[in-house]
């Protein structure tokens, strides 16, 4: 369902059925929920990556979606383990140019830890077509987010139809 | 943007174009509410705490205004950064406050009263948290303490966020 731009009126204006009927097609597009949302089968294997430079998780936790100028809601849940993560939208990520990312497993120090990561980030997107990618890289060695024993996800909300 | 009481019809009126600029404007609102946000950039220094009792995080940055116009309404505040602790029998407290609210404001108390802790070794990232306001004109802090001595730490290289809006 798409949402309509609304016509500013003036007296003696008339509206017709036509005019009319955007308006009741607004009212369905801000009811109708949005979601778009990846979940890692239960009892998964973990998903593990070497690369030292920020790259994909892979498709399922990338999201394509078209707004019409509303907001978008995303959370990201996992766990993770001598690792970083980030979100790219439309190919720029939200961290810093570096390599810390807007979540991580590491210290300043660089002690490793396992960590459970809740990653809310409110979107505020111009109308149309954008990406939203969850990106991952390691220090060294082998990164992890836990998908065996912990539920990893990722949800795309568009809010009020987006 | 604003949300505006509408006119009821009566028997007999005609839609106007007031009555119908009014109801554009609402499902303007209701499509894109009033929201606040901030990022940090990701440069300067850590922004760090030795104090047990709440303190803002940033009063300056980390402290979002919002006008609400639900009677009440409800605010959606998300956080999100890299916190450390220095030691291991220390523990970050974060809360997020609606710093017009007495009793929200008690949330400073943070030895019991706190959103999410982390550990040298649970290091958090992000939480969630709600408000039921009246309308008007708010203002959202994100608000800190360590308990059990040392020094906290939130990374800026972690871009901090904060957001805020009607729901």
């Amino acid at each position: 369902m798409t949402w309509n731009t609304l016509p500013t009126w003036s007296n003696g204006d008339v509206p017709d059925a036509a005019d009319l009927n955007k308006y009741l097609q607004n009212l369905e597009h801000l009811h109708a929920p949005v979601l778009a949302s990846y979940a890692e089968p239960e009892a998964s294997a973990d998903l593990t990556t070497t690369s030292t430079t920020w790259a994909d998780v892979g498709a399922n936790w990338n999201f394509n979606i078209t707004t019409e100028g509303g907001l978008v809601l995303v959370l990201v849940a996992l766990r993770l383990t001598n690792l970083s993560i980030d979100l790219e939208i439309d190919g720029t990520r939200l961290g810093e140019a570096g390599t810390t990312g807007v979540g991580s497993s590491q210290t300043p120090t660089g002690t490793t830890h396992s960590t459970q990561v809740l990653l809310p980030h409110l979107l505020v997107l111009s109308a149309g077509a954008h990406t939203i990618k969850l990106k991952w890289r390691t220090p060294s060695g082998t990164g992890t987010i836990t998908a065996n024993t912990s539920h990893a996800r990722m949800y795309v909300m568009k809010l009020r139809g987006g | 943007m604003s949300w505006t009481d509408g006119v009821e019809y009566t028997a007999q009126d005609q839609a106007l174009a007031a009555v119908l600029n009014t109801l554009k404007g609402n499902l303007d609102y209701l499509h894109l509410p009033n929201y606040a946000e901030y990022r940090h950039p990701g440069t300067g220094s850590d922004y760090t705490t030795t104090v047990d009792a709440g303190q803002d995080i940033d009063g300056t940055n980390f402290n979002l205004a919002l006008t609400t116009y639900g009677n009440p309404a409800l605010v959606m505040a998300v956080f999100h950064g890299i916190f450390n602790c220095s030691s291991g029998s220390s523990s970050v407290r974060v809360n997020m406050v609606n710093s017009d609210d007495v009793i929200s404001f008690a949330g400073r108390n943070l030895y019991s009263n706190y959103s999410t802790e982390m550990t040298e070794n649970t290091l958090g990232m992000g939480w969630i948290q709600w408000f039921l306001v009246p309308p008007g004109v708010h203002h959202f802090k994100a608000i800190w303490g360590i308990y059990g001595g040392g020094t906290a730490t939130l990374q800026v290289k972690s871009r901090p966020y904060m957001g805020v809006w009607e729901l």
